[in-house]
C-alpha cells in the first residue's frame, strides 16, 4: 500500500551505469595505454605483498617440513650433552615411565662415497621409530634381499638402485653399506633427497659411527603437560627435555625480525603504487574531461559518474588483482632462493623448498589491492564527481591542489612527524608497531614534499629567471603550477627515493661496522677448519705438529657448540687464545682493566651484545648453563659487539669449557704468521702434516673477510630488489602525473609555440621543469633517508636482531639517492616532451 | 595350543624389518610371501632347536624362555565379569622371535631376540573393542623374561609371578596399558599345568612333521581392574594361558588356523584347533579337560562355520559363527560357539581375529553353555 502512494522516479531506458560503463570502456578500448598501466600500478603494488608473503610462508613452510620429516609426530625431544645421550635413559622411559611413544634415534652428517654433499644418517629402531615417524619415513619401495648386511634406505633409487652399495665416510671412519630401501615422504622421494636423509637401523649406525650406548636423541609423543613433567622426573641432571613446539615457534622467531623487514618493504612498495593509483585515475579522469562534461550536460548526476567510474575502478582493480598475484609468485620465485639462502647462513639449514601460494595471502593481497585502489581512487573520483559542468570543461582541473598545497599540510604532516616519533619510540618490542611508527615518520616530511617545493621555488623563480633565462624562470613557475598535478607523484617519488635512501645508508652503516668488527676481531693470518663430516675436531697432536711449524708466531683455539640453556637455544664459544687476541673483542661494557684475567677465572663468560638485549642481561648477572654437572651458574664479567650470530652467543675460556663442558677438542685454529713468512708455504706444510685431518680448509685473512662480506651481501639481495621495484613505482608514477599534465598543457604549450617559444625551448623547459622538481624531491628525500636510516639503526636494528652499529653516512649514496631522483623525474618528462613536440600548434589552440 | 601362523608371520616380519625393511603400511601383502618363503626347513630353522617327543618339560624353567627355540609366547585369554554383571573379555600376549644373528657387531641393539605384546579389551556390553601391540629387541632389558621369580615383560606391560612357585601352583600379577585402556589382573591356578598333545609335545600336521612343545593352564581364578576411558571396572572370571615353544610349526600348503579355548558351565574345558590346507583335509585336534586336569582326546567330527562377518576396517571376512561335534570314548559334544560381540579383530601389523565367545549345546546328553576364547588366523 506505501508503495503504491509514493511518486515514481522516472527511469531512463536501460541502466544508466551499465550504458555509461559499456561507454568509459569503450573509450579505454582507442587508447589502452592508461588502462594497462593503471592495472600495472596495482598490480605492482599486489606484486610486492604476495611476493614477500609467498617467499616468507614458503621459507617457512619449508621449516615445517623439514622438521616434520626430521621430528616426524615427536612433540618432544629429550636430548644430552654434545656427547650425546646414554642409551639406559631410552630404557628408563619405556620400562619405568611406561610411555610406549618413544624412539631412539642416532643421527651424524656423514659423506656418500667422496660427494661434497653432506647426508644426515638417521639410526632409527623400526620397531618403535614407526610410532613417531610413521608417515614420514616409512614406506617406500624395497629389496627381496631379506638378509643384508649394513642396509641403508635412501630416498631415491634413480641415484642409488636397489641393492647397490655405498660408502660412507664419518670422520676416519668409512663402511660399505648396500640400498636396501627407499624412504620417501609424502612430499615425494626428492623431498627427502633435498633433505638429504639416510636411514638404517640403529645397530649399524651405533656400529658405523663408533658410538656404543649412545643416542643422539630420544624423540617423543607425549599427551598432555603431566607427561612431559614425569619424563622431568626420569633425567638425570645433564639431560634435557625440549618441547618441540616451543624450540620451533623459537627459531621460527629467529626469522621473524628479518621476515617483518620484508614485509615492511613489501607495503612500501604498494604505498607508493597506491600514490601512483591516484595519478592514474586523476589522469584517466583528465584525459576524459571533455566527456565527462558532455555527460553531465546531458543530464547524467555527478553521483551516477562518480559510479560508473567507480565500477570501472573497480574491473582495474580486479584485473590488477589478479595480475598482481600472477606477478608476485613470478618474483617470489626469484625471491625464495635468495631469501632460503639467507635463512641457511643466519639462521638454521634449509633447503630450497617448493612456492606454495597459500590462501591467505591470495585474500589478504586481493584485500589490500582493492582497499589501496579504493582509497587512491576515492578522492580523485568524489572531485571529479562534484565538479560543476563548466568547471569538467575547463582545461585547468585541480582537484589535487586542496589536497597536496594546502596550507593545513604542514601542521598535518608535522603531526604525521610526531605521531610517528611517538609511535616508534614508544612502541615497545614489537616491531609491526615500530615499523608503523616509521612509515608515519616518514610519510608526514614527504606529502609537505609539494608544499616544500611550492615554496622553494617561489623563493628561488626571480633569481632563476636573473641568472638562467627565460626557460628556467618559466620552467620555476611551470613548476609551482604545475604541483597541482604533480604533488602527489612527487610525494611518491620523494617517499620511493628516502626510503630506498634510508635502507641504503642503513646497510651501508651495517656493513661498516661488520667490516670494522672484523678487523678488530679477526687478528690472525689463517684460519684452519676440519671438513670431515663428523669429525670436526682437532687431535691433540695435530695441534702439537701444527705448532711446530714453522713460520708461526702464535696458535689460538676455539670451537662452538649450540646448547639447550633455560635462555633457549643458543651457541657456546669457547677459546683458547692469549691475551693479545683476547684485545680483538670489542667489549661494549665499561672497561675493567682485569677483564682478561677474570675471563680466565672458573665460572665466568662473556656475552655479546644480541644476547645481552635479547634476554636482557648486564655485566655482573648470572646465566645458568647446562653442563657435565647440572645447571651452573656464570657470571656475565664482559659484554661484547659480535655480528656472527643474531640469536647472541656466550663465550667463555677454554679451561673453563674442559671444566664443564665434555669437550672433544677445539675446531678451529687461528695462526699468527712470523713478519716475512710466506702464507701459501705454511698453508702447504699444514696440509702436509702426518696427523692432519684428511679435508682440511686453511682460508687467510682476508679470503675470510671477504666471505663474510659476501654473506653480508647476499642477505641484503633482496632488500635490493624490494627498494628498486618501490622506486620503480614511482618513476611510473611520475611519468603519469607528466602525461596528465601535458594534456591539460596542450593550449598553453600551443600559446607559447604560438609567441615564438621554439618546440626545442619547450622541450627542454618540460625536461628542465620535471628533472628540478625531480631534484628537489630528491634533496626533500635527503633528510627524510637519513631520518629513516637513523630510526632503523637506533630502534628497527636493535630491535630485531639486538645489535647497534656505526652509522656511516657515505656521501655518494646521498648523490645517487638526488641523482635517480632528478634522473627518473627528467626521464618521465621524455615522453611528455616528445608529446608536446608533436602536436601542431592548431589541434591545442583549438578549444580556446 | 599354538597359534602357529600368527607366530610365524610375526617372527618372519619383525626379522624382515630389522634386516631391512620399515615399512609397516605393507604389513597386509606380507603373510602370503612369508608364509610360502619360510614354512619349510630351507627357511633358517635348521640353525634352532625343534620339539622333541623326548623332552620332558620342567617347572619352573620351562616357565621362561626357550631361546634355541625360534618361538615361543606366554598367552592370556579371559572372560570377566564386573560386579554389576558387565561382561569384558581380555587377551595379553608375549610373544618372542629369535633373529639370526647377523653380524660380529658390539652394542645392545644387536640383539638376537625380539618381542612382541598384543594388548586386547573386549567391552561386550557396549560392543566395543580396544587392542594395542607393543614391540621390541631384548636390548637394555627393554624386553625379556626370567624363571625365579616368574617374570615375562615388554616395556612396562609384564606377568609377574606373585607367590612363590610351587609345582601345582602359578599366581601372576598381569599389567598392560594401552592408549585409553588397560588391565591389571591378578591370575592363579591351583592345579598343574595340562601338558597337551604328547606329555606336551604337541603335533601340527597329519604327518608329525611339524610340532611344539605346549601346556596350558586353562582355568585362572581371576581378578582385578579394567579401565576404559577412565571408567574403571572391578572384575572376575577366568583365564586360560597357554605356553607354547617351537622352532617348525606349519607344513608347506598350511595357511591358517582357527582354534578354541572353552569353559563349559559343567566344569569342563575344550581346546579344539584345525589348520587349514591350501589343498586336502585340514589338521583337527582337540581335547576335553575334566576335573584335576585330566585329559580325554577327542575326535572332531564336526568343525564348520555357520555365520561369518566382514570387517567394515580391513573388508577381510572371519567366521564367527561355528558348529562342533566332538566325539570321545564316553560321550558326545555338539555345541555351537558364536562371538560375543562381532568386532574382535586385531588389526595390527599382523591381522587376525581373537574375540570372546559364547557356547550352547549338549554334552553328554545334557544342556551345557559357556565362555570362551576364539583365534582366526589366515583370513584374507
Amino acid at each position: 500500500m506505501a508503495s503504491s502512494t509514493k511518486p515514481r522516479k522516472p527511469e531512463r531506458p536501460g541502466s544508466a551505469t551499465g550504458t555509461l560503463l559499456k561507454v568509459f570502456l569503450r573509450e579505454q578500448k582507442k587508447s589502452p595505454g592508461p588502462f594497462f598501466l593503471t592495472l600495472l600500478s596495482v598490480a605492482t603494488g599486489v606484486a610486492a605483498i604476495v611476493g614477500v608473503d609467498i617467499t616468507s610462508y614458503s621459507a617457512l613452510n619449508e621449516f615445517e617440513r623439514a622438521s616434520r620429516l626430521s621430528s616426524g609426530l615427536a612433540t618432544h625431544q629429550v636430548v644430552g650433552d654434545a656427547a650425546g645421550l646414554d642409551e639406559s635413559i631410552y630404557a628408563a622411559i619405556k620400562l619405568d615411565g611406561g610411555f610406549p611413544n618413544a624412539a631412539p634415534i642416532i643421527q651424524a652428517d656423514v659423506q656418500v662415497n667422496r660427494n661434497d654433499r653432506t647426508w644426515q644418517l638417521l639410526g632409527i629402531d623400526p620397531l618403535s621409530d614407526y610410532r613417531i615417524r610413521e608417515s614420514a619415513l616409512l614406506g617406500g619401495e624395497y629389496t627381496e634381499q631379506i638378509e643384508t648386511a649394513w642396509p641403508i634406505h635412501v630416498p631415491n633409487t634413480e641415484m642409488w638402485p636397489m641393492g647397490s652399495t655405498l660408502t660412507l665416510r664419518y670422520g676416519n671412519r668409512q663402511q660399505q653399506f648396500t640400498v636396501a630401501g627407499r624412504i620417501f615422504d609424502q612430499a615425494g622421494p626428492s623431498a627427502m633427497q633435498a633433505e638429504g636423509f639416510l636411514v638404517t637401523d640403529i645397530m649399524w649406525a651405533q656400529a658405523f659411527l663408533n658410538r656404543a650406548g649412545l643416542l643422539t636423541r630420544i624423540d617423543l609423543r607425549l599427551d598432555s603437560e603431566a607427561d612431559s613433567r614425569d619424563i622431568q622426573m626420569l633425567l638425570p641432571g645433564s639431560v634435557r627435555l625440549i618441547d618441540l613446539q616451543t624450540r620451533h615457534t623459537a627459531q621460527k622467531d629467529m626469522t621473524r625480525a628479518f621476515r617483518t623487514n620484508l614485509t615492511a618493504l613489501g607495503y612500501l612498495t604498494l604505498l607508493v603504487a597506491m600514490f601512483l593509483i591516484y595519478s592514474s585515475t586523476v589522469f584517466q579522469i583528465a584525459r576524459r574531461r571533455e566527456l565527462l562534461s558532455q555527460l553531465r550536460t546531458i543530464g547524467y548526476t555527478h553521483f551516477e559518474i562518480a559510479r560508473v567510474l567507480a565500477a570501472e575502478l573497480s574491473i582495474i582493480a580486479l584485473a590488477g588483482v589478479s595480475t598482481g598475484i600472477g606477478l608476485g609468485y613470478l618474483l617470489s620465485t626469484l625471491m625464495l632462493g635468495l631469501v632460503t639462502d639467507t635463512i641457511n647462513i643466519l639462521y638454521f639449514e634449509l633447503a630450497h623448498g617448493t612456492l606454495a601460494l597459500p590462501i591467505q595471502t591470495i585474500l589478504k593481497s586481493a584485500a589490500m589491492g582493492f582497499l589501496g585502489t579504493a582509497v587512491a581512487g576515492a578522492v580523485p573520483i568524489r572531485e571529479a564527481g562534484q565538479v560543476t559542468v563548466q568547471a569538467l570543461a575547463k582545461r585547468t582541473f585541480e582537484e589535487g591542489r586542496a589536497l597536496t598545497l594546502s596550507r593545513k599540510m604542514l601542521p598535518a604532516a608535522t603531526c604525521c612527524f610526531g605521531l610517528g616519533t611517538l609511535i616508534l619510540m614508544f612502541s615497545g618490542q614489537s616491531l609491526a608497531i615500530a615499523f608503523a611508527g616509521l612509515f608515519l615518520l616518514v610519510l608526514g616530511p614527504v606529502a609537505s614534499t609539494p608544499w616544500l617545493i611550492d615554496h622553494i621555488c617561489r623563493a628561488l623563480g626571480p633569481l632563476a629567471g636573473r641568472t638562467l633565462g627565460l626557460v628556467a624562470k618559466t620552467a620555476v613557475i611551470n613548476i609551482r603550477s604545475h604541483l597541482s598535478r604533480t604533488g602527489i607523484s612527487v610525494i611518491a617519488l620523494c617517499l620511493a627515493v628516502s626510503a630506498s635512501l634510508g635502507v641504503a645508508l642503513m646497510i651501508d652503516s651495517f656493513r661498516y661496522s661488520v667490516e670494522n668488527w672484523i678487523t678488530h676481531y679477526m687478528r690472525s693470518d689463517l684460519y684452519v677448519v676440519s671438513t670431515v663430516p663428523g669429525e670436526p675436531h682437532f687431535s691433540g697432536l695435530f695441534r702439537a705438529e701444527m705448532e711446530t711449524v714453522d713460520g708461526i708466531q702464535g696458535t689460538g683455539y676455539s670451537t662452538r657448540i649450540s646448547i639447550q640453556s633455560e635462555l633457549g637455544l643458543h651457541d657456546l664459544l669457547a677459546m683458547d687464545i692469549g691475551p693479545s687476541s683476547f684485545r680483538g673483542f670489542m667489549i661494549q661494557s665499561p672497561p675493567q682493566a682485569d677483564l682478561w684475567d677474570r675471563f680466565n677465572q672458573p665460572r665466568t663468560v662473556l656475552i655479546t651484545e644480541s644476547f645481552a638485549n635479547r634476554h636482557d642481561l648486564s655485566v655482573g648477572d648470572d646465566i645458568r648453563l647446562p653442563t657435565a654437572q647440572g645447571e651452573t651458574s656464570f657470571e656475565v664479567i664482559g659484554i661484547y659487539l659480535d655480528y656472527s650470530s643474531e640469536h647472541g652467543l656466550a663465550t667463555l675460556s677454554w679451561d673453563n669449557f674442559d671444566q664443564y663442558f665434555p669437550n672433544p677438542g677445539p675446531t678451529t685454529a687461528s695462526l699468527i704468521l712470523q713478519p716475512g713468512a710466506i702464507s701459501s708455504d705454511i698453508r702447504q706444510a699444514i696440509s702436509n702434516l702426518e696427523s692432519a685431518p684428511e679435508q682440511l680448509l686453511i682460508r687467510s685473512n682476508r679470503e675470510l673477510r671477504e666471505q663474510i662480506l659476501n654473506v653480508f651481501d647476499q642477505t641484503f639481495e633482496v632488500t635490493d630488489i624490494l627498494r628498486w621495484l618501490t622506486v620503480l613505482v614511482a618513476i611510473a608514477g611520475m611519468i603519469f602525473s607528466l602525461v596528465a599534465l601535458q594534456l591539460e598543457r596542450a593550449a598553453l604549450n600551443a600559446k607559447l609555440k604560438a609567441v615564438g617559444f621554439s618546440r626545442t625551448q619547450l622541450a627542454l623547459q618540460i625536461i628542465s621543469e620535471t628533472s628540478t622538481t625531480g631534484f628537489l624531491a630528491g634533496l626533500i628525500a635527503v633528510p627524510v633517508g637519513l631520518t629513516l636510516c637513523l630510526s632503523l639503526i637506533e630502534v628497527i636494528n636493535v630491535r630485531s636482531f639486538g645489535w647497534t652499529m656505526m652509522t656511516h653516512i657515505d656521501p655518494m649514496l646521498i648523490l645517487a639517492a638526488v641523482g635517480v631522483s632528478t634522473l627518473s623525474a627528467a626521464a618521465a618528462g621524455i615522453y611528455p616532451a616528445m608529446r608536446m613536440w608533436r602536436t601542431p600548434i592548431t589541434a591545442g589552440l583549438r578549444d580556446e | 595350543m599354538s597359534r602357529v601362523i600368527l607366530g610365524v608371520i610375526g617372527l618372519l616380519a619383525i626379522g624382515f624389518m630389522l634386516a631391512n625393511r620399515m615399512d609397516s603400511q605393507d604389513a597386509e601383502t606380507a603373510p602370503a610371501r612369508f608364509l610360502s618363503d619360510v614354512l619349510s626347513d630351507s627357511a633358517g630353522s635348521q640353525d634352532y632347536d625343534h620339539a622333541s617327543p623326548d623332552r620332558t618339560i620342567l617347572f619352573p624353567e620351562d616357565h621362561g624362555a626357550h631361546e634355541s627355540f625360534r618361538h615361543e609366547w606366554w598367552y592370556f585369554t579371559g572372560n570377566l565379569k564386573s560386579k554389576e554383571g558387565r561382561e569384558f573379555g581380555y587377551q595379553l600376549t608375549f610373544f618372542r622371535f629369535a633373529n639370526a644373528s647377523r653380524s660380529e657387531i658390539q652394542n645392545a641393539w644387536n640383539n638376537d631376540q625380539t618381542w612382541m605384546a598384543h594388548l586386547a579389551v573386549s567391552d561386550i556390553e557396549s560392543e566395543r573393542f580396544f587392542f594395542e601391540q607393543d614391540m621390541s629387541r631384548q636390548s637394555l632389558g627393554l624386553a625379556g623374561a626370567k624363571i625365579q621369580p616368574f617374570r615375562v615383560w615388554l616395556h612396562n606391560w609384564h606377568a609377574t609371578e606373585s607367590e612363590p612357585f610351587e609345582p601345582d601352583r602359578l599366581a601372576l600379577d598381569l599389567s598392560a596399558h594401552g592408549d585409553g585402556f588397560s588391565i591389571d589382573l591378578s591370575v592363579k591356578s591351583e592345579t598343574a599345568p595340562v601338558l597337551q598333545g604328547e606329555n606336551g609335545y604337541s603335533r601340527k600336521s597329519h604327518s608329525g612333521k611339524s610340532a611344539s612343545h605346549y601346556y596350558s593352564y586353562p582355568d585362572m581364578e581371576t581378578f582385578g581392574q579394567i579401565r576404559i576411558d577412565g571408567e574403571r571396572f572391578e572384575v572376575l572370571g577366568t583365564t586360560w594361558m597357554d605356553r607354547e615353544w617351537s622352532s617348525a610349526l606349519l607344513q608347506a600348503g598350511q595357511i591358517g588356523w582357527d582354534w578354541f579355548a572353552l569353559h563349559l558351565d559343567n566344569g569342563k574345558k575344550i581346546m579344539a584347533f584345525r589348520i587349514r590346507q591350501e589343498q586336502g583335509n585340514a589338521y583337527r585336534h582337540a581335547v576335553l579337560i575334566g576335573p584335576k586336569q585330566s585329559k580325554i582326546p577327542l575326535d572332531v567330527i564336526e568343525m564348520r562355520p555357520t555365520r561369518n562377518w566382514t570387517s567394515p576396517e580391513t573388508g577381510v571376512e572371519y567366521p564367527v559363527g561355528w558348529k562342533l561335534g566332538l566325539q570321545s570314548e564316553h560321550e558326545r559334544i555338539a555345541l555351537e560357539v558364536d562371538s560375543l560381540m562381532p568386532n574382535q579383530e586385531m588389526n595390527l601389523l599382523f591381522r587376525y581375529y581373537e574375540g570372546a565367545v559364547q557356547v550352547h549345546g549338549r554334552s553328554g546328553g545334557e544342556k551345557v553353555t559357556g565362555r570362551g576364547y576364539m583365534e582366526l588366523t589366515g583370513y584374507n
